[in-house]
């Protein structure tokens, strides 16, 4: 192509643009000035998935539903019923309590901790051994919710005798657990 | 389950826990993004993340204009991330909330996040062609050249003015469904 005939030919591209800024109302020169201003550093971070779940359960917190489908769970292992540890090296593990508790395809990792006067537990619910995110637990009269990874965390002077795990659409039951 | 902020929060007033989780779906990323620019690590950003949530479901009786909730959200994740950030303290206990003395964020930029959160969710329901060539042309770190984003594209250059045009419409009609814009 001849220099003289690409000139003509950018300009008449440059003319068809004018004509179709021209032909965007507005608000369409509004949207394309704010894309035009945004830096490239400006993109948002993606939130982890497992953390959008925990957030969308919230309300359960408050709210949960009367209607789910309700799964009677059951202690599956409890590390006390092994009888007492062995100390090592005059460590007592006397005071730490390992339990599953199962309900269908669901499972809750529990380990009870006995410090001063307090039991501190921490919590993980898996279904087929993923952990899931999208529960709320209560506990006694306590709602959780889980934090980063999906650990519920909690102390409390007394051991729960009643837990219950609640999603959108199902709540596993644990009545009586003896401690 | 619609896309219009309006109808989203009459139904999270209404007690519509699905659409909690869609909007929590919609600005998820806006209210994490605005922890991990604070420079809280990703474990403390999900925290502060999931206290903002918190926060907002406590409150939620007390906001009717549903355009605010964005800016509420920015604002709300900020101050906790700053307090995040100088106390190393995080909580998702309910029994434990606090509030904080951490200072505010300029309106400018709490705009701007605004927009980019607004902008990215429209253009996540935009045509897959749209998206790319809005991208692509207005995205710094993006741009091609005219010839270039046309090859991929499959179309003649001189055709990517009507459609930049027509996607740009359609990404104002997008906005203008989820309640971000008037007609």
């Amino acid at each position: 192509m001849s220099p003289n005939k690409r000139n003509s030919s950018r300009e008449n591209r440059r003319s068809r643009d004018r004509v179709l800024d021209d032909q965007l109302d507005l608000l369409g020169r509004e949207l394309a000035d704010a894309m035009e201003s945004f830096d490239a550093d400006e993109s948002l971070d993606s939130a982890p998935g497992d953390m959008l779940d925990r957030c969308g359960s919230i309300p359960l917190l408050f709210d949960p539903p009367t209607d789910t489908r309700l799964v009677d769970g059951r202690v599956s292992y409890d590390s006390w019923s092994q009888g007492p540890s062995v100390p090592l090296r005059d460590r007592i593990d006397g005071h730490i309590r390992k339990l599953r508790l199962r309900a269908g395809d669901y499972q809750i990792e529990m380990v009870a901790e006995k410090r001063d006067q307090r039991w501190e537990f921490t919590a993980r619910i898996y279904r087929r051994e993923r952990v899931v995110h999208d529960f709320v637990l209560k506990v006694g009269g306590r709602s959780l919710m889980s934090q980063s990874g999906g650990f519920f965390v909690w102390n409390s002077l007394h051991v729960p005798r009643v837990l219950r795990a609640i999603s959108h659409n199902r709540t596993l039951e644990f009545e009586d657990v003896s401690w | 389950m619609t896309d219009n902020i309006h109808k989203i929060w009459q139904l999270v007033l209404e007690g519509d826990h699905r659409a909690w989780k869609k909007l929590v779906s919609l600005y998820g990323s806006l209210v994490f993004s605005v922890a991990t620019r604070a420079g809280l690590s990703v474990p403390d950003a999900e925290d502060c993340s999931q206290h903002t949530w918190l926060a907002l479901y406590r409150r939620r009786k007390s906001i009717r204009d549903a355009q605010s909730l964005p800016a509420w959200l920015i604002r709300t994740a900020h101050r906790r991330a700053i307090y995040v950030a100088r106390h190393a303290v995080k909580s998702t206990d309910l029994d434990q909330t606090r509030e904080t003395s951490a200072e505010a964020l300029p309106d400018e930029d709490v705009e701007r996040l605004e927009s980019r959160a607004i902008l990215a969710n429209a253009m996540s329901r935009l045509e897959p062609r749209c998206r790319q060539l809005l991208t692509a042309l207005y995205f710094p770190d993006k741009k091609k050249s005219y010839r270039k984003l046309a090859e991929i594209l499959g179309i003649k250059p001189n055709s990517l003015g009507p459609l930049r045009v027509r996607c740009l419409r359609k990404l104002k009609k997008i906005m203008v469904k989820m309640g971000f814009r008037r007609d």
